[in-house]
């Protein structure tokens, strides 16, 4: 088997494949015509450190889209609720056309936006804390790309309740409104499906670099107690009282019990995917 | 100078090896050993890994070009390289000035 025939094999063995795969044995086999195979290196080493080194920067890359990503389908999300107002005002949950499809409608745009916003906010935060690094520990990647894919998750559940909402609940809301926001939702969920696409190429690529991931302590930019727990009832109790707040006399108490538990359920369900707290 | 102590500061030296024009892979190495006058001890194919890295990150760009009849990847500092290279020299310079300073 020649060098370049086993740097191929090599970078197939590390998930690298299809035209990068090819540009790379067509760089290599271009360098040993003025070089030898001893003084580039072991196929085997070449390769990995190919994967070490574009796993970092492609997770990273994948992190910021993400977020871009998260943040047009945000204001897409956004634009869709005040417009519930001038489209008939908010139907009562039960006067759905399938009661069960318009609760879950319901609860999706509820809880989806909050986690995907949470999610992509932590991913943005790993990004920026490895930003210099050139191969990352296997874990701070696998950290990066599990809060990139459950940001796009939810993200992508957010869009797809909003325009199963608008489906479920079309004979109380305006024509305009119902197309405007099923079609909207749908569209939105493209650059999320993109991006996503790119996380699943990253995440095929073999990295060996040893190290453990970081915490979300290690990506907040101000020193605070290593306490899990404790910073997520901290987040619980903030949330409830800047939904007190928001709610008024009326709405508020029960908004800031309902966001309170919120926190601390999704903290319980998703803290260790997230690297919010260990095992 | 041993490949190990070199990691963390081989893009820069990538990035300066560009500075002053467009080069392909073999070109760059060679332009860092004349520079180093052969100080660092460093498997030519790790330069790739690193030369591809830095495209994904917006620092260079490449593009294949027929130079002397054979077709080879041209690497390209992009404006955003340049003001990194630019940032991380400034650091190192302080960094070494420190160092020399504690030395001497």
């Amino acid at each position: 088997m020649s060098y370049l025939d086993e740097l191929a094999k090599e970078l197939t063995r590390v998930g690298i494949r299809g035209r990068l795969r090819s540009r790379i044995v067509a760089e290599a086999a271009d360098h040993l015509a003025d070089s030898d195979v001893v003084s580039f290196g072991e196929a085997r080493t070449i390769a990995q450190r190919f994967a070490d080194e574009l796993a970092t920067a492609q997770s990273r890359r994948a992190a910021l889209a993400a977020f871009a990503a998260l943040a047009v389908a945000g204001v897409g999300f956004a634009g869709a609720w005040l417009l519930v107002a001038p489209a008939g005002g908010w139907p009562d949950v039960f006067s759905a056309e399938v009661v069960g499809l318009g609760v879950a409608a319901s609860l999706g745009m509820l809880v989806c936006p909050q986690v995907a916003f949470a999610a992509g906010l932590l991913t943005l935060l790993c990004a920026w804390r490895l930003r210099r690094l050139a191969a990352a520990p296997a874990a701070e990647v696998s950290l990066l790309l599990r809060r990139t894919r459950t940001a796009l998750g939810f993200g992508v559940a957010a869009m797809l309740s909003l325009a199963l909402y608008a489906l479920e609940f079309r004979a109380e809301l305006a024509g305009w409104y119902t197309l405007a926001v099923a079609i909207g939702g749908v569209a939105l969920t493209v650059p999320l499906a993109a991006v996503a696409a790119t996380v699943r190429r990253t995440a095929r690529l073999r990295t060996v670099v040893p190290g453990e991931a970081g915490s979300v302590f290690d990506d907040l930019p101000v020193e605070l107690p290593r306490r899990p727990w404790v910073l997520c009832l901290g987040v619980a109790a903030a949330t409830a009282v800047a939904s007190l707040v928001a709610g008024g006399a009326d709405e508020g108490p029960r908004n800031a019990v309902v966001e309170g538990a919120l926190v601390v359920v999704c903290f319980a369900a998703l803290g260790r995917r997230l690297g919010l707290r260990g095992p | 100078v041993k490949a190990d102590a070199l990691r963390g500061h081989l893009d820069v030296l990538v990035l300066a090896a560009l500075r002053g024009a467009p080069a392909h892979g073999y070109a760059v190495i060679e332009e860092l050993r004349q520079r180093s006058s052969g100080a660092f001890e460093l498997a030519e194919g790790t330069v790739y890994p690193v030369l591809h890295r830095l495209e994904a990150e917006g620092l260079l760009t490449s593009a294949w070009s027929v130079v002397s009849g054979r077709r080879r990847r041209i690497y390209r500092l992009t404006r955003r390289g340049g003001s990194v290279l630019g940032a991380r020299e400034a650091e190192w310079r302080q960094f070494a000035a420190a160092v020399e300073a504690v030395l001497a």
